[in-house]
């Protein structure tokens, strides 16, 4: 479930898309085209997720819905029946846990790991963008997709992953695969990305992420699919991402 | 049981070593002695008599030669045999006493009597307390050996010695420690108690006054008895 | 043969300055092998306490084969389901030797206030178990000061708040919790909750208005999961680093937070600690032969009671140097007397042969003078020592002792049966080297004894 916790992380982060391209490869720019079209839109967003996690051959499924802008995000819980009405608020990096009856939200940093697979929300909660700084280190087709690979190194020491190869299609700038790597250069996880959702941005159809998939690379064959469902852009106020308001 | 002394010594030898010389003690000593004697060992410093007494007392065993107590070779027995054998045959008077300076007259004399398992706690002390008689000690029955004179110390190793009824008295100098008066009283002692109950006694001396009341010496002369 | 000992006893009487000097320091050794021992007794026990009712392991832990060491990384796999626990505890009922059990969950997670949230490490407990356990007479005879909350009581007694929690020190602090449930007046408790400004003074002072934190874990299957708590009481760990951390509630709570209905172990709490090693592979056999694949561990298995079991060898081991110091002393203070004495006494010892004591009777009286002055002498030494250990122990003297808060008291608690044990040492010990000293010379020739010239 962390998986999904990270997962929306994600959408925490992007700037709009700046049009002016410049002749040269723009790497940051291609960062923050491609942070958007995983779901980091500037007025904001709302969809749903629904997140299919295996591990050790067990297979948990839950689906939330979403609304973000920004760094913040707002997860209520629809399935599984018994967390319905939970609330996940996320204000940057920090994640408050609401659930009905409960007297007090719950907050935990991003810092602090409530296990092994919290390290999933890392992976979602990078605002690429903001938190690395890329090279461009070549061109590397994806499924035949001609793609921009990028190194991504952190730019501070309060991300999991020091490292992430990330390749970029040329084509609408969607990200299609990543891969993250550990401070001692182990590949940990891989994730890829599938488009086919249609989000009309500034009266324009976009393609947007559908579905992400997580795959762990150490052995244990645990896995999680996102699957993104009906994005609608849409202007959130500020206060919709306030605790104090959520819990009442 | 009267062809044969009570006890009989048969070419005793004994060495022993002192330092880096091999001093030899006994050269071939053979004597008799019959049951109820009453003997005086005479002879010079060295010339063997302690070693003669330790050998029929039992003590030691001799490097050749038999020592027979009433026709039986000591030196067969075992070490615990030959301690019953002492314990209910043989009376022993030292030069020194040698009382257990703890214990009081008649624990002192009733010592020998607690390991001889034939003797009964009654019979014990009433043993114990006529030895004391004998020896005229009964008013000192409860004094420690520090608390009596010389005479009455040597006069309660003698109950000692006789408290186990023994066959035989061996007694090394028993009056050398003590002044003449005492002297021929304790001699006097054990020529009654010789009289009286028959029991064998050969005690070495170099005593003149004393050799003059015996009626049967043994002149001992480096290591022999010169007939 | 009484006369032997009466004349041994007689025979002390002699040089009585040199008896008893030497039984004064068999005395004070055996005084002090005494008080080490009541230490290292007390000690053990404390640990022991700890151990097996403080921290809950029991005399024995029964976990699912391999739950000890995978348990935490995935508990669903490991854990006993309810079906299991219900195997068991028929065969744990049916032991006369077990005395009770309890049914544990532990589990990891975030404990919140409303401002902040710090890890934890939490154990689950049946109430009325954990009741039974705190307030054990072993607990209370050794470690009365860890068996009580520091404040607020345990959650037994408790049934009526939902969600009773107890918290560790260190944690309550940490989470601004400075009043528990009792201490709350009622109407606060009963106020409305509003969400504190934590960027103020004020809103981190209001932490304290109530005893509410919130316990928050992933459920083992996956799932975020977080409970309403009420803090009842807050003790000291028996380990200072787990002070800052350690929730301990009941099981029910724990498991509705981990949305489970199984346990990670039992404990099991035998009436004689002696029986534990044995009825380890008594009870595992025979809950395996149930049908319910479990191992049991014991106590002084560091890997559940790793504190103890990390300790006592350490503790053995020094006690065990400095009694094998004390015993020195003793061995030579009494082969230094019997040579002497033995050496004053050679033409008696003569005169004894003499008068036809054997050699076996010569050397047992030697011996049994030894026997009767270390026997004196460890009287005494007792005396002394339990009057030593009764003012320690009355003039309450505390102290910390490593890795554990707060203070105990240092006690030194001789039981009858260290003492027993030790005079059984030391008694025989100090005959043996009695004999040593004399053997020599009651295997001497009579004759060469009464030549002595020493006495």
């Amino acid at each position: 479930m962390l998986l999904a916790i990270t997962a929306l992380l994600t959408l925490g982060a992007a700037q709009a898309p700046t049009p002016a391209a410049s002749a040269t490869v723009d790497v940051v720019q291609i960062l923050r085209d491609s942070d958007r079209l995983r779901g980091g839109l500037k007025d904001g967003i709302t969809w749903s997720i629904d997140v299919e996690s295996t591990e050790d051959g067990v297979t948990t499924k839950a689906s939330y819905l979403v609304r973000s802008r920004g760094d913040d995000a707002l997860a209520e819980t629809l399935a599984p029946p018994r967390s319905k009405g939970e609330k996940m608020l996320f204000n940057d990096r920090t994640l408050w846990f609401l659930k009905p009856g409960l007297k007090k939200p719950v907050s935990i940093s991003a810092r602090q790991k409530l296990s092994g697979q919290a390290a999933n929300g890392d992976i979602a909660s990078t605002n690429y963008a903001r938190d690395y700084d890329a090279t461009l280190a070549g061109e590397d087709p994806v499924d035949g997709v001609p793609c921009w690979r990028l190194e991504l190194k952190a730019k501070a020491g309060n991300v999991t992953y020091d490292r992430i190869r990330y390749w970029v299609a040329k084509d609408q700038r969607r990200a299609l695969k990543a891969e993250f790597l550990t401070v001692s250069g182990e590949l940990f996880k891989t994730a890829t990305f599938a488009y086919g959702n249609v989000v009309t941005l500034a009266g324009a159809p976009v393609d947007f992420i559908k579905a992400m998939t997580i795959k762990d690379a150490m052995g244990s064959g645990a896995s999680s699919v996102l699957r993104f469902g009906s994005p609608k852009s849409e202007a959130h106020a500020p206060s919709v991402f306030n605790v104090n308001n959520v819990v009442r | 049981m009267s062809q044969q002394p009570f006890l009989r010594l048969d070419d005793v030898h004994k060495r022993y070593r002192l330092g880096e010389t091999v001093v030899h003690a006994l050269r071939g000593v053979s004597f008799d002695l019959q049951q109820g004697a009453f003997t005086a060992l005479v002879g010079p410093s060295g010339s063997g008599k302690s070693t003669l007494l330790n050998l029929v007392g039992c003590l030691d065993e001799p490097d050749s030669g038999r020592v027979l107590l009433q026709g039986n070779d000591v030196s067969r027995l075992s070490d615990n045999e030959r301690s019953r054998l002492r314990n209910q045959h043989i009376g022993f008077i030292f030069q020194s006493f040698n009382l257990v300076p703890v214990l009081d007259v008649y624990e002192n004399v009733e010592l020998p009597l607690l390991i001889n398992p034939k003797v009964s706690a009654g019979e014990r002390a009433e043993r114990v307390l006529q030895a004391i008689r004998d020896v005229e000690l009964e008013p000192q029955l409860r004094h420690l050996p520090d608390k009596l004179s010389g005479g009455q110390r040597q006069r309660v190793a003698i109950a000692r010695a006789l408290v186990t009824h023994p066959l035989l008295v061996v007694a090394d100098e028993p009056t050398a420690n003590l002044d003449s008066g005492t002297t021929h009283r304790l001699i006097d002692l054990l020529l009654e108690l010789n009289d009286k109950r028959k029991v064998t006694f050969l005690f070495s001396t170099h005593d003149e006054k004393l050799m003059a009341r015996v009626a049967h010496v043994l002149h001992l002369k480096d290591g022999a008895l010169p007939s | 043969m009484n006369h032997a000992w009466q004349l041994a006893l007689k025979n002390l009487r002699r040089n009585r300055r040199r008896n008893v000097a030497t039984a004064v320091s068999i005395a004070l050794g055996f005084g002090g092998l005494v008080l080490i021992g009541g230490y290292a007794v007390r000690v053990e026990r404390f640990l022991r306490t700890n151990t097996v009712y403080l921290q809950q392991t029991g005399h024995l832990s029964i976990y699912k084969e391999g739950g000890l060491e995978r348990g935490t990384a995935q508990p669903a796999t490991y854990a006993l389901s309810a079906e299991e626990q219900q195997v068991i505890a028929t065969v744990l009922s049916a032991r006369p030797e077990v005395e009770f059990f309890g049914r544990h969950l532990v589990g990891m997670g975030l404990a919140g206030n409303g401002c902040t949230t710090l890890p934890f490490a939490a154990l689950g407990v049946e109430p009325g178990v954990q009741a039974r356990a705190l307030t054990h007479p072993e607990v209370l005879l050794a470690s009365p000061e860890l068996s009580r909350p520091v404040k607020g009581e345990l959650i037994a007694r408790y049934p009526a708040v939902e969600g009773a929690v107890a918290l560790s020190a260190g944690l309550a602090e940490l989470l601004g919790k400075t009043r528990v449930h009792d201490e709350v007046p009622a109407a606060a408790a009963q106020a409305e909750v509003v969400l504190p400004d934590c960027t103020t003074k004020e809103g981190r002072g209001a932490l304290a208005h109530d005893a509410n934190v919130q316990l928050a874990g992933l459920t083992w299957s996956g799932s975020m999961s977080a409970v309403d708590t009420e803090v009842v009481n807050v003790f000291h760990t028996p380990l200072a680093e787990t002070d800052d951390g350690t929730v301990v509630a009941s099981l029910q709570t724990l498991q509705s937070l981990y949305d489970t209905d199984a346990i990670s172990y039992l404990s099991v709490y035998l009436r004689d600690a002696r029986d534990t090693s044995r009825m380890r592979g008594i009870i595992e056999d025979a809950i395996r032969a149930a049908g319910v694949p479990v191992r049991a561990y014991t106590f002084d298995d560091e890997r559940v009671g790793p504190y103890y079991a990390g300790t006592m060898p350490f503790l053995s081991s020094l006690v065990g140097f400095i009694g094998l110091l004390v015993a020195a002393v003793v061995v030579l203070s009494i082969v230094n007397a019997m040579t002497l004495s033995i050496l004053e006494r050679t033409r008696e010892l003569g005169m004894l042969r003499a008068l036809g004591f054997n050699r076996r009777q010569v050397l047992g009286l030697c011996l049994r003078e030894a026997a009767l002055l270390t026997a004196l002498a460890v009287g005494v030494g007792l005396l002394i020592a339990l009057c030593v250990a009764a003012m320690v122990n009355n003039g309450n003297v505390r102290f910390s002792p490593p890795g554990v808060p707060g203070t105990i008291q240092f006690m030194l608690t001789p039981t009858p049966a260290l003492c027993a044990a030790l005079a059984a040492f030391i008694v025989p010990l100090s005959v043996a080297a009695a004999w040593l000293a004399v053997r020599r010379t009651t295997r001497a020739g009579i004759v060469s004894l009464l030549s002595s010239h020493s006495s």
